[in-house]
């Protein structure tokens, strides 16, 4: 195994994803807790038309840039904060808590079903979660007479959702697929979800605790359409994870810091997402990236302003920042998703001539046709999908 | 000042206020308003209601999650004996004969809490990995199979809570053995007690209450842990704080949520009054305390 001395550890950035689960655990913690938020005086709602001092913004880990050397991103350690700032003078107190859509949703909840301000004025809840968000009353209505970035640069897939058919509400900050990440140095390199179950991988598979991802790509390793799941293709995926959870194939089934057994190479295998691959790939070539033959997952990741945001205008002008391509491809750069503006993928040829054509962050069309968004169904359904799946997360039906 | 010149009897209650006003507002007024969410049926979408008839969510809780009951008992219990294994030799030494160093000793078990639970626990995963400092020199020598793993297993968990909590086991136990009067030990032995004898019948003894206390505040937290389950074990090892901890935020399921939590706590109630009865008596209880 090939070892680096400590300190070539230290100064490379992408280490930082060595503290995955550390900086995971953390805002697992944080996400426990009420919101990190710094809040100012300056009264809500829409009559503020000069740009705050501070923006509070709620985002998941290693989902914006930082500079070399550094673990966490803030107004002073993040290129295109330190650009904001620059341009606004906005001091964006930016927190990785959102681990997991359900327990950051558990965090915000309270207040805005009081009615009152979450000390947020930016998450980035993940498509279902930001339409469910919608659908209770709970997000602000984006004034876009000032934020003609975004109207422009928006890619035409993002137009016209069903979550948000108008584009009222959320604007896409990146898109990920979930395949398989293989460490093709420790097992033979296989593009089948049915892989993941090969003997040879027995205590060293890593799943996702996000009901959409796995239960998604067990259902197309099953031969099911996850974009129309039904309680019967869900229940067949739900009988092949419990039993390659009970006959211990299954290590672990891991929220973010599911990376960390990656790195550490307790696993071999996992169910991934692109940007997390692509981002170890940069110390772990040997880990790669597969969009199963079987098909992908797709998700989009959506910036939202919470009801009675402290700062929403200051919000809205951080969204349009961020639809510059240049940004974007600053962004993307470190990130390595699945990019929502227009122009970014030329841009971003000036920062890394590779990254251009990089399949992970700009992926052709014959892939993303490969890619299936889990599908809406009923209340009803989706209680007892996420009952069901709560049961293997628990190790209840064991 | 008049007031309490004239009812010298107000002193102890105006002494307790301000406790009782943290106990009322961060305690009971909590615990009272989760008693309550635990009668209550529906979803966050439409809404909770209450109602007595939803005594049914004790029973139905406790029958979908008995098994993680017994088994954060089990490891409560396991990690509570082994840490009782590690702490009362620890503490006999840093009370009877660490000498000068037993300041430092003294530092050296409570260093640890100057770095985050989380780090520390996160730490074992390091230490414990499959190719660790523990089981790669194992492995290369052929002395046990290259695919046993001690991470992620029943055996880590359990290890992380130890570790996590010995130092509440340690301290109390050597406060109790460092308050020993020597003279009593060397009376046994001028009544020609052995030192076995003497450490059975005057050392042990002394040394009820630190025990009691230490393997309390071992024991009730190590049940109550979900951190070490969540960071070092499997789906095959989640203890009942996962659970609690799941179905409030994850779920959402407050009711099953608030009764799980609440059947925990007459669990440990029952447990702690049944342990107290067997080890000693209500003089023993309040000198631990």
């Amino acid at each position: 195994m090939e070892r680096e001395s400590a300190l070539e550890k230290l100064v490379d950035r992408r280490t930082v994803l060595k503290a995955g689960a550390v900086a995971g655990a953390a805002a697992f913690i944080a996400a426990c807790g009420t919101p990190g938020a710094s809040s100012s005086a300056s009264p809500s709602g829409n009559a503020e038309q000069s740009p705050s001092d501070v923006l509070n913004f709620a985002n998941w880990t290693y989902y914006i840039d930082v500079d070399e050397g550094v673990d966490t991103a803030t107004a002073e350690t993040s290129e295109s904060l330190r650009r904001f700032k620059a341009e606004y003078g906005t001091s964006v107190n930016y927190q990785e808590v959102l681990l997991d859509n359900d327990e950051f949703f558990g965090t915000i909840k309270a207040p805005l079903e009081a009615g009152q301000d979450t000390g947020w004025d930016i998450v980035v809840p993940t498509t279902w979660m930001a339409k469910k968000i919608i659908d209770l009353g709970w997000a602000e209505k984006l004034d876009k007479s000032h934020m003609p970035n975004f109207v422009a640069n928006l890619a035409d897939e993002f137009k016209g959702r069903a979550a948000d058919p108008t584009n009222d509400y959320l604007a896409p900050w990146q898109s990920l697929m979930t395949g398989l990440g293989v460490n093709t140095a420790k097992t033979a390199r296989f593009t089948s979800v049915n892989g993941l179950w090969a003997s040879g991988l027995k205590g060293k598979v890593v799943l996702l605790t996000e009901l959409r991802d796995t239960v998604g790509l067990v259902m197309l390793g099953n031969g099911a359409d996850p974009s129309a799941p039904t309680r019967a293709t869900f229940d067949a995926a739900i009988d092949t994870l419990q039993e390659a959870i009970t006959s211990e194939q299954v290590r672990k089934l891991a929220g973010n810091g599911y990376t960390e057994l990656l790195i550490s190479e307790a696993a071999f295998a996992a169910i991934a997402w692109s940007g997390d691959v692509g981002i170890i790939q940069a110390d772990k070539p040997e880990l790669e990236f597969i969009v199963p033959d079987e098909g992908g997952m797709y998700a989009t990741d959506n910036m939202l302003i919470p009801k009675g945001a402290q700062h929403k205008y200051t919000a809205e002008l951080w969204i349009d920042f961020y639809y510059q391509p240049e940004i974007a491809a600053v962004v993307e750069a470190y990130v390595q998703y699945i990019c929502p503006v227009k122009g970014a993928d030329v841009e971003i040829t000036k920062i890394d001539a590779a990254l251009g054509s990089n399949p992970l962050i700009f992926p052709d069309a014959a892939t993303k046709s490969r890619l299936k968004v889990w599908g809406d169904v009923s209340a009803e359904d989706q209680a007892y999908f996420d009952e069901e799946f709560s049961a293997i997360v628990e190790g209840v039906g064991a | 000042m008049g007031l309490i010149r004239r009812h010298p009897a107000l002193v102890p209650l105006l002494l307790l206020l301000p406790g009782i006003t943290w106990l009322g507002s961060f305690y009971l007024a909590p615990n009272l308003q989760m008693f309550a969410s635990s009668f209550w049926s529906g979803s966050l979408e439409n809404g909770f209601a209450f109602s007595l008839g939803n005594w049914v969510n004790y029973p139905n809780a406790l029958g979908t999650y008995q098994e993680q009951y017994l088994r954060s008992i089990q490891y409560g219990f396991a990690a509570t004996l082994i840490c009782f294994a590690i702490a009362f030799p620890l503490a006999y030494f840093i009370a009877f004969r660490s000498g000068r160093a037993r300041s430092i000793l003294l530092f050296l078990v409570v260093a640890p809490f100057f770095t985050s639970y989380l780090l520390r626990t996160i730490g074992w995963r390091t230490i414990l990995g499959d190719e660790s400092i523990v089981l790669g020199p194992l492995k290369s020598v052929g002395l046990i199979d290259p695919s046993a793993r001690i991470l992620d297993t029943p055996v880590s968990v359990v290890a992380g809570i130890a570790y996590n909590f010995v130092p509440f086991m340690i301290l109390p136990i050597y406060v109790s053995l460092e308050k020993i009067d020597r003279r009593l030990l060397e009376a046994a032995q001028d009544l020609y007690a052995s030192s076995w004898g003497a450490f059975r019948r005057v050392t042990l003894p002394l040394a009820a209450p630190g025990i009691f206390a230490g393997s309390l505040l071992t024991f009730i937290p190590a049940i109550g842990d979900f951190v070490n389950a969540e960071l070092l074990g499997n789906p095959g090892t989640t203890m009942i704080g996962n659970v609690i901890q799941r179905q409030f935020l994850v779920v959402r399921d407050y009711p099953t949520a608030a009764a799980l939590s609440f059947m925990l706590m007459l669990l440990i109630l029952i447990g702690v009054t049944i342990y107290g009865r067997l080890l000693g008596t209500e003089e023993l209880t309040s000198k631990a305390i």
